[in-house]
């Protein structure tokens, strides 16, 4: 069984943002610094979170935008998203003079030194459930008003942190390690939608359900992936539930052929994963790792996330050996004593 | 270079993961096996792998094959090297003594399983290394410090 835990090591750096999260953090820091010195938003009770993948450490490189929640915890059912998006839009151009645009439900600051965007989403208590979610902008009508609808995207942050303190390789959480690796296989495999986060959900469900308990990153990988491979032909009509919000679930931009198209890639990739894992010829398994994890995206030299190991070709042979005699593959029988 | 030199190579990546469990087992002896290949009469050691033995006292490690071989098939699953496989043993000492008439006899005995020489790894806790190439039919037995421990030698 080839589980090639020190290559998977290093793809999980490759994959791993790290200046992105630098400078995602310092784009953060002054949008909600140029926020909470406002005067109207800090009597709307602003509090700041972040949200999104970035969030929850488990986006991949490259991270292109951070969303950040913008709670408002005084504002009550009557305020007016189109009015609060204006006066949010004006704080922020104040502040980014020409990288500002005002969206459908939030605003959006472009860092070009960066090559990142900061998504401001502006959201009010529940009206039904105040104490426990959040509702944002749904839909804007010309008169101002709004539909609104129900989110509680801090309850996934919370959620991951504890999925990744219930599910160990050896002391380390490992559920943050596969979502990335689940978050890269879909960017690999899938065309376009489902997106990351529906990815993201399924690989929830599939850790909630299965309980797995694995020594390695490969296995873990193996029985998330068929999991999740299983599950997707069961919601071409209605998503996964989420893991956030009782009685709701997960909504796609996703057609139903495309739900159906990702069931059968990513039953191609758990196929693949699991030949990986079996394959006793280490290149060969190297090899099927490789085309499954593909290429770093949206980078400017784009880079197998999994490289094969020095004493492979690129084809998944392995290197001439000439006088090299390769080490036994069995140890001494008996036992020997050493004092 | 040396006879040891010509003899054998070391990644440092072993004596490192071999002096931590060392002060992790001590006061008691710990060991385990390591993984590398031949090239030319040479051994190049790239991995060590402690194989715990319960009975393990501040005199004496075993290495027993069922514990051995488990865990050299999954450090091969995990390492990822077509050519790895196992080449010696390694144990500490905790005390600054050396290698034992009782080694050299286990490495020897082990070593007339193989077609090419094993090598012997004994940690003390000055944090020298010593070495002992099992004889072969282009050398004698050949002892000495590896290159990194504090002092060096051959014998």
């Amino acid at each position: 069984m080839a589980t090639l835990a020190t290559q998977f090591k290093a793809a999980l750096s490759r994959i791993e943002p790290k200046v992105d999260a630098e400078n995602a953090a310092e784009a953060h820091k002054l949008v909600t610094a140029a926020l909470k010195a406002d005067d109207k938003l800090k009597k709307l009770g602003i509090s700041t979170f972040i949200i999104g993948s970035y969030g929850r450490d488990v986006s991949i490189k490259r991270v292109k935008d951070v969303d950040v929640f913008m709670r408002l915890e005084k504002a009550t059912d009557s305020l007016r998203p189109s009015e609060i998006l204006d006066h949010v839009n004006d704080v922020l151009e104040d502040v980014f003079p020409g990288q500002v645009t005002r969206q459908h439900r939030s605003v959006m600051i472009e860092f070009p030194d960066f090559d990142l965007s900061v998504d401001v989403v502006i959201a009010r208590p529940c009206v039904d459930h105040p104490t426990e979610h959040w509702q944002i902008p749904e839909k804007i009508e010309e008169d101002g008003r709004a539909s609104w609808i129900e989110t509680n995207p801090i309850k996934m942050s919370e959620l991951t942190n504890k999925a990744n303190d219930d599910f160990l390789l050896s002391t380390d959480g490992v559920y943050v390690p596969l979502v990335k690796l689940i978050r890269q296989i879909r960017r690999t495999w899938v065309d376009e939608q489902p997106g990351g986060y529906y990815f993201e959900v399924l690989a929830y469900h599939a850790f909630q359900d299965l309980e797995p308990d694995k020594n390695t990153v490969a296995e873990y990988l193996c029985v998330i992936l068929r999991e999740i491979a299983d599950r997707l032909p069961d919601y071409v009509t209605d998503g996964p539930d989420d893991p956030t919000l009782d009685e709701h679930t997960i909504t796609t931009k996703a057609t139903k052929e495309q739900i159906e198209a990702a069931a059968e890639r990513i039953a191609e990739a758990a196929q693949l994963a699991e030949d990986a894992l079996e394959d006793k010829d280490i290149c060969a398994s190297a090899l099927k790792w490789q085309e499954l994890l593909g290429k770093t995206q949206q980078t400017k030299e784009p880079e197998f996330v999994f490289a094969l190991p020095e004493a492979c070709n690129a084809d998944g042979t392995e290197k001439p050996r000439g006088a090299l005699v390769k080490g036994a593959p069995a140890v001494p029988a008996g036992r020997d004593r050493y004092a | 270079m040396n006879d040891l030199d010509q003899a054998l190579q070391v990644a440092a990546e072993v004596t490192s993961t071999i002096a931590a469990a060392a002060a992790a087992a001590h006061p008691r002896e710990t060991g385990g096996v390591l993984l590398g290949w031949w090239l030319d009469e040479r051994i190049m050691v790239h991995h060590a792998v402690e194989v715990p033995d319960p009975d393990a006292t501040q005199g004496s490690w075993v290495r027993d094959y069922d514990t051995a071989q488990v865990a050299l098939q999954e450090a091969l699953g995990d390492q990822g090297h077509p050519w790895l496989g196992y080449v010696g043993d390694w144990h500490s000492h905790p005390a600054n003594f050396g290698t034992s008439s009782q080694d050299l006899t286990s490495i020897q005995r082990a070593a007339n399983q193989y077609d090419h020489p094993l090598v012997l790894l004994v940690h003390r806790t000055d944090g020298v290394v010593e070495a002992v190439i099992t004889a072969s039919a282009n050398h004698p037995l050949i002892r000495g410090l590896i290159p990194d421990s504090p002092e060096r030698g051959t014998t």
